[in-house]
């Protein structure tokens, strides 16, 4: 009965809005509070799975790492000693975290079933207030942090996005790698983690999401257990916002058949005006992988590459456009031609009315089949707390989608991507 | 007063039940569903009405393993084709369907199965079974676009192994390790072998292998069963049953002593993969095996085992050591050790240290907490994978895919907390053995 009903719902909706074309919304009802503390918290519940999700971020990203590259990172993984603790395990409950250039994440996974959860929660709580500085685990986590840089360097992927953030960025923030180089590592001192716990791990500069099969009042109660133990603390600054690069080529050195191409230049923040055009555009351009613009003429055309996409990452600072594409070393110079071809025209000519209703269709249509699982949505809401998006994002998305026009796309382009000062990173090809 | 007492004695208890119902929650999967339709097709639908949203698999029972040599890489190649239209629905327009629906669309091709996804609103779902049937048996073959497509697989063999140091290893591995098992060659085939297919080699392979007979069917999401079924059997019922032919034994010559293989290649540091036949579910011959080499698989990965505080913490020999084993293999398997060597290490002598704490197994007994913790482990991941829609219908396609019954996914935690200490050990001292090792070494100088 309620199945119905919330078709009927979503059907109602798709009337009452004026819009040409009909899409089905998510049935998502986001509920919002702040803790004792003041960390913000956003909630939305599930059913049919007994499982809880929380996730806790603070703005401590790499991009707050100052002189110490890494710093974010090895602080992240020395909170807790994941390899030596089997305690959230024994609950039914897995802890992890990850790093990008703007925030630090904890993720709480739980089976909701007592008296595993009540551990659980318990356990994450008192980490934040006891996290395991010992000189062993330091060490371990060191080493461990080496390694992965270590194996990074193989990685054509890591090699070409990593130095493309660097040639974009240059001295601003966002330059430089999450995980640091090995000589940075070395450096770090404990007490360069407390200080930066101390100034980053603190209320103010948190912000919490949690899904699950509970109520809001029992999502209340988990929220003020987790966050209980985080002193208040001062907000992060804002940081700077990043200036347009000038254009480069850069050749990374990698024994390889393929080259892996990475084309990009600085994009936009979360909430930037051009942010709907800039998505809908992107679909066409390369977001819709083979049905694009890049893909029909690099895959389908030419077989020139198996996967190409371009993207935008919004950042707070401005963060990166970035197209990407492998080939063969022999065609790179082809391939960067007419990647270069077909930007220049999009930016010129804007979409066709075809490109622009098929790109919306996709965009609207596949929006609440993003969201089928629990995951996905405690990531949304997290995005939606840490940027300040608006809380009805899940609601109105769809429409601003909708709303976009030819036009609209083109001026937003126009404005966004200058086709003459594309800096480009070329990985491998030396054989 | 004293029943107002009563009343409120009474009152709290009904609230604690109520609290305690609620928290304590069903963990099993919802139940899947099974029709066969007129043609022979199986078809299996569990419902989860979580989000208006449908995963749908529709899986063929062929891959890399049902090739031989000459043809190797064929399924894969197929996959590629099976996006080149029909007279119903020229090339793209499927695609364009989907993505005009915001639906998602992939395909995978592995060793024992090809399977072909789409992730859809529930009103979509008829749409997208008339369209897979449609191309089930009325697929366009082009000489164009087989050349086309071909560079593109080229392309994606080499980001995925002959530019990629592991997947390179992994290849040279199994190469050596299967001597006349399919699983020799890889599911991306040979390169002679992709460059030299003909339409007509592609053509008779979908014609041999894409018949109702051979496929499955699943769907997990926003649907009812009994509707799905009536559906299945308007679209794919109609098309017309063919005989399946039979596929010769693949029977791996039993290996008579160690192998060691040694590549040189560029890469950062130097690998070691050790790999050892194992049986899966469908080839044990006796149940538990599969539960324990689940288990064994699983206690290598943990960073508090030994294994693992030996070579990567109280010695570092290895910067990092993975493990895979896939029980839902049609034929026996490997299970392989994947390690990196650590800076400054002689990869010999990782190779000489993992063969000692491999043998630890064969005469320790795991103790009980320990192997409490793994338990747990396993069953708390299975649960957290059923969060994701895709991933249910993965677990029931690629047993159905293999002929394995979908009711192993509900026995899972029963099977696995079954499994005794001596059982893990007596699978170390069968299966981890010296005289059925494969060593491979990537020499990265």
């Amino acid at each position: 009965m309620f199945r119905y009903a919330k078709h009927f719902l979503a059907a109602l909706f798709c009337c009452i809005s004026a819009a040409a074309q009909a899409y089905i919304k998510p049935q998502i009802q986001v509920r919002h509070w702040y803790t004792a503390n003041q960390i913000p918290v956003y909630f939305v519940a599930t059913t049919e799975l007994p499982i809880l999700d929380l996730k806790l971020a603070f703005a401590a990203g790499s991009a707050r790492d100052a002189q110490q590259p890494g710093l974010a990172y090895l602080s992240s993984k020395m909170l807790f000693n994941q390899s030596g603790n089997t305690a959230f395990e024994q609950n039914r409950a897995r802890f992890s975290s990850s790093v990008n250039r703007d925030k630090t994440v904890f993720h709480l996974r739980a089976v909701n079933q007592t008296p595993d959860i009540h551990q659980a929660l318990k356990l994450f709580a008192a980490i934040f207030s006891a996290p395991d500085l010992s000189a062993r685990h330091f060490q371990t986590e060191k080493r461990l942090l080496a390694n992965k840089i270590q194996k990074e360097a193989d990685s054509m992927k890591y090699q070409g996005e990593q130095n493309l953030y660097k040639a974009l960025y240059v001295q601003h923030p966002y330059a430089h790698a999450p995980l640091g180089s090995v000589q940075n590592i070395q450096r770090l001192q404990p007490r360069d983690i407390k200080n930066f716990y101390r100034q980053y791990y603190v209320a103010s500069n948190a912000v919490m999401s949690i899904v699950g099969n509970i109520t809001e009042q029992r999502a209340r109660e988990i929220a003020e257990i987790a966050a209980r133990q985080i002193p208040a603390g001062k907000p992060a600054p804002a940081l700077p916002l990043a200036q347009d690069a000038s254009g480069a080529i850069l050749k990374v050195a990698h024994s390889s058949t393929q080259v892996h191409l990475f084309i990009g230049q600085i994009g936009i923040t979360p909430t930037d005006p051009a942010y709907f055009p800039l998505i809908v555009g992107n679909q066409i351009l390369g977001g819709g992988a083979l049905i694009s613009r890049l893909g029909e003429e690099l895959r389908l055309k030419r077989g020139l590459t198996y996967s190409v996409s371009s993207h935008f990452y919004p950042l707070a600072a401005r963060g990166p456009f970035i197209i990407k594409l492998q080939t063969h070393h022999r065609q790179a110079e082809q391939a960067c031609q007419l990647v270069q071809k077909v930007i220049s025209q999009f930016v010129t000519n804007g979409p066709t009315t075809d490109e622009l209703n098929a790109a919306k269709q996709k965009l609207l249509g596949n929006f609440p089949i993003q969201f089928d699982s629990n995951e996905e949505i405690v990531d949304q809401l997290l995005e939606i707390g840490f940027y300040h998006l608006p809380l009805d994002y899940f609601h109105r998305y769809q429409d601003k989608i909708n709303a976009v026009t030819a036009e609209q796309v083109t001026a937003a382009f126009q404005r966004h991507i200058n086709p003459a000062a594309l800096t480009t990173v070329i990985v491998g090809g030396h054989e | 007063m004293r029943l107002i007492a009563e009343i409120r004695q009474l009152a709290i208890t009904a609230f604690l039940l109520v609290v305690v119902a609620a928290e304590h929650v069903q963990a099993a999967p919802a139940a899947i569903h099974e029709c066969r339709l007129t043609n022979g097709m199986q078809v299996l639908v569990q419902e989860d009405h979580r989000a208006p949203v449908v995963a749908i698999q529709l899986w063929y029972k062929v891959g890399a393993s049902y090739e031989h040599e000459g043809i190797t890489g064929i399924s894969h190649v197929l996959e590629h084709m099976m996006s080149k239209g029909t007279p119903r629905y020229p090339k793209g327009r499927f695609s364009r369907l989907i993505a005009a629906n915001g639906g998602i669309k992939n395909a995978t091709t592995a060793a024992d199965f090809t399977f072909y996804y789409t992730e859809i609103t529930p009103d979509k779902v008829p749409l997208v079974l008339e369209m897979e049937a449609d191309r089930m048996r009325n697929l366009l073959f082009k000489e164009t676009e087989l050349k086309r497509e071909l560079r593109v697989v080229m392309e994606e063999r080499r980001m995925r192994i002959d530019d990629n140091p592991e997947g390179t290893l992994n290849e040279r591995l199994r190469a050596a390790a299967f001597i006349s098992s399919p699983y020799h060659h890889p599911v991306a085939g040979w390169p002679q072998d992709i460059r030299h297919l003909t339409i007509d080699d592609l053509r008779r392979w979908y014609q041999r292998w894409y018949v109702p007979d051979n496929a499955a069917l699943v769907i997990v999401g926003d649907v009812n069963s009994a509707q799905i079924c009536s559906l299945a059997q308007q679209t794919f019922g109609a098309v017309p049953h063919e005989p399946l032919a039979a596929l010769k034994p693949q029977t791996e010559m039993p290996q008579l002593g160690a192998k060691t293989i040694i590549i040189n290649f560029p890469a950062n540091s130097d690998y070691v993969y050790l790999g050892y036949p194992v049986p899966g579910l469908k080839t044990a011959s006796q149940s538990w095996e599969p539960y324990a080499l689940i288990i064994l698989a699983k206690l290598l990965t943990d960073p508090r085992s030994d294994f693992q505080q030996q070579l990567t913490r109280k010695q570092i020999l290895a910067s990092s050591i993975a493990v895979e084993y896939i029980p839902y293999s049609r034929l026996d398997n490997l299970l392989t050790i994947k390690a990196r060597v650590a800076t400054g290490v002689k990869s010999r002598h990782l190779v000489q240290k993992l063969f000692a704490e491999l043998n630890k197994l064969q005469t320790h007994l795991l103790p009980e907490r320990q192997l409490q913790q793994i338990k747990r482990q396993l069953i708390t991941e299975q649960i957290f994978e059923q969060d994701n829609l895709a991933s249910r219908a993965r677990e029931i396609g690629r047993l159905t895919a293999i002929g394995l019954p979908y009711q192993i996914l509900g026995n899972f935690e029963k099977n696995i907390n079954a499994v005794t200490a001596e059982q893990l050990r007596e699978a170390a001292r069968h299966y981890l053995t010296a005289a059925r090792s494969n060593t491979a070494t990537l020499n990265h100088d």
